[in-house]
């Protein structure tokens, strides 16, 4: 008797082995995915797919020597738009209304795929190599990373072979459908580049029509924040990544901006006071779905490419502890 | 979700639609889906109990926003179909000749502070009219059915056009700390700027 159990044991401690060894692999090609964005240029033309449509933009990629990067994105269909991002700044450019967003983010807080993440990540999903693929000319191999419930969407990624640059991404749901992807439809890595290419048409156009711009600004608060807010009831497996005080795009008031993430979905949480017309509203766009709950006399907006009850569930437990200084006299 | 239009749209063959039918009667959340659809189907045949008083309120508010339906031979079937999937695009203000699409379930009860709240049950009784693609003068069908029908009806029930405006700026500052626009840079971005493409 005890010597089956060491056999079976043994044969289980194995597989734990043989299934350790797949996963480091995969991860080790999602950390490649990852790193892709700061390490090739490149320049394509890719889909935005969201439940039934499409939509064609093309994208310039652009890492210059120092590890700048800077990238530039327009759309082709429909109504003329601009995105141009030159490191931690991002612009969007919307000529139909004059209107250009200015967003800033702190490249202290960008989410580059940290150890810590990482771990939090094989937790909730499993993370496994497919098979080979080739898209617009170049070989490239499929990551999936697959959720281990029902609170978060799976991914998969084909990862081109040497720079680790995802060809193709998609969203799925619990039932496998595909809600959202990114796919290039045409790219060519690597050549030469510079800044001009990644310079937005409408920048001189912006400021000889006066558009209106909008800024926003992070303002991190210097100890780990408080900004009186918590969440009570977070689901399995998402945890504060961030808590910050910041202004964002339109509103000159700064708010709190909460973050919670399970090591690759992130839902963010901004809290302002109520306003004329209070509103409870859920809406959705691929796998992004935002929920807004009024509490109090706060307005409370949830948003976060996980399901539409992941996201409601975080809103729903949000507390205000404290008066912190979320909103000072 | 797609299983609930599908079968309300008698499209399910026998054996699935009675599996679907099975899950209705089992699944709480299914049931939910299932009634939003029919109110909002039913709010656009004119048929759905409104508040007093949403016909001039939803007018109101409709001549603020520039909002239009595109010319469709049964607008019936693109909100059942298309609930979930519509695209933002430069909503950027009141004045704009924005198009906006996002799929919105609004209600204009605020919440009990601190309360546990069953928001899957409460959003089951908000239909939306607000859905757009070029921006051209489209008359909006929907309005005049609704607005027609200004019966007295319960008080927590208050369906509205959703305000969308400004879902752009939580997501552009949402984007600039997600894991998916490290993974695959600038591209995400376009969901901040997305527009229906109809």
């Amino acid at each position: 008797m005890k010597y089956w159990l060491a056999v079976v044991t043994a044969i289980a401690a194995l597989d734990v082995c043989a299934q350790d060894g797949s996963t480091t692999e995969a991860l080790d090609w999602l950390k490649k995915i990852a790193a892709s964005s700061r390490t090739i240029s490149y320049s394509g033309t890719f889909v935005y797919q969201h439940g039934s449509r499409g939509e064609t933009s093309r994208v310039v990629h652009y890492v210059n020597q120092a590890g700048g990067v800077f990238e530039k994105l327009e759309t082709l269909d429909g109504p003329p738009r601009e995105i141009v991002r030159a490191n931690d700044h991002v612009t969007a450019y919307i000529p139909d209304t004059r209107v250009v967003l200015v967003e800033r983010r702190s490249t202290r807080h960008l989410p580059v795929m940290l150890p810590e993440n990482l771990s939090d990540l094989t937790q909730q999903y499993e993370v496994k190599k497919l098979e080979a693929d080739r898209m617009g000319g170049y070989q490239c191999l499929w990551i999936a990373v697959m959720p281990k419930d029902k609170l978060r969407y799976g991914r998969k990624f084909c990862a081109e072979l040497e720079s680790g640059l995802p060809l193709r991404a998609q969203v799925f749901n619990e039932k496998m459908q595909v809600v959202e992807s990114f796919g290039f439809s045409q790219l060519t890595l690597g050549g030469k580049f510079s800044r001009d290419q990644v310079a937005s048409r409408y920048e001189g156009r912006a400021q000889t029509q006066k558009w209106r711009v909008d800024h926003s600004a992070l303002n991190v608060l210097e100890q780990a924040a408080d900004t009186g807010w918590s969440a009570t009831n977070l689901p399995v497996g998402f945890r504060k990544s961030m808590e910050l005080k910041r202004t964002i795009v339109g509103r000159p008031v700064a708010m709190p901006h909460l973050v919670y993430s399970d090591g690759l979905a992130a839902i963010s949480v901004f809290v302002e006071p109520k306003g004329q017309l209070p509103a409870k509203a859920l809406i959705s766009q691929g796998a992004v779905h935002i929920y807004k709950r009024v509490l109090g006399d706060y307005l409370v907006t949830v948003l976060g490419e996980a399901p539409a009850t992941t996201v409601m569930q975080i809103a729903n437990s949000m507390e205000l502890k404290t008066a912190g200084n979320a909103f000072p006299k | 979700m797609e299983n609930v239009s599908t079968l309300m749209d008698g499209e399910l063959g026998g054996d699935e639609a009675g599996r679907e039918i099975i899950r209705l009667t089992a699944d709480s959340s299914f049931r939910e889906t299932w009634d939003t659809y029919h109110l909002i189907g039913d709010a656009i045949r004119g048929a759905a109990p409104v508040a007093r008083g949403f016909g001039p309120r939803f007018s109101e508010r409709l001549a603020l926003e520039p909002t239009v339906l595109a010319p469709h031979t049964n607008v019936t079937r693109r909100f059942t179909h298309k609930a979930q999937t519509y695209a933002l695009s430069a909503a950027a203000s009141v004045a704009a000749v924005a198009v906006v699409g996002w799929m919105a379930l609004n209600m204009l009860q605020p919440d009990e502070a601190g309360g546990p709240n069953a928001p899957a049950a409460q959003l089951a009784k908000a239909p939306v009219p607000a859905v757009v693609s070029q921006p051209q003068a489209v008359t909006a069908s929907v309005t005049p059915a609704v607005m027609s029908q200004p019966q007295a009806v319960a008080a927590s029930v208050a369906p509205v056009a959703a305000p969308v405006e400004h879902v752009q700026e939580y997501l552009l500052a949402h984007q600039g700390i997600s894991p998916t626009t490290a993974i695959q840079g600038v591209t995400p971005y376009i969901r901040t700027v997305s527009s229906t493409g109809d």
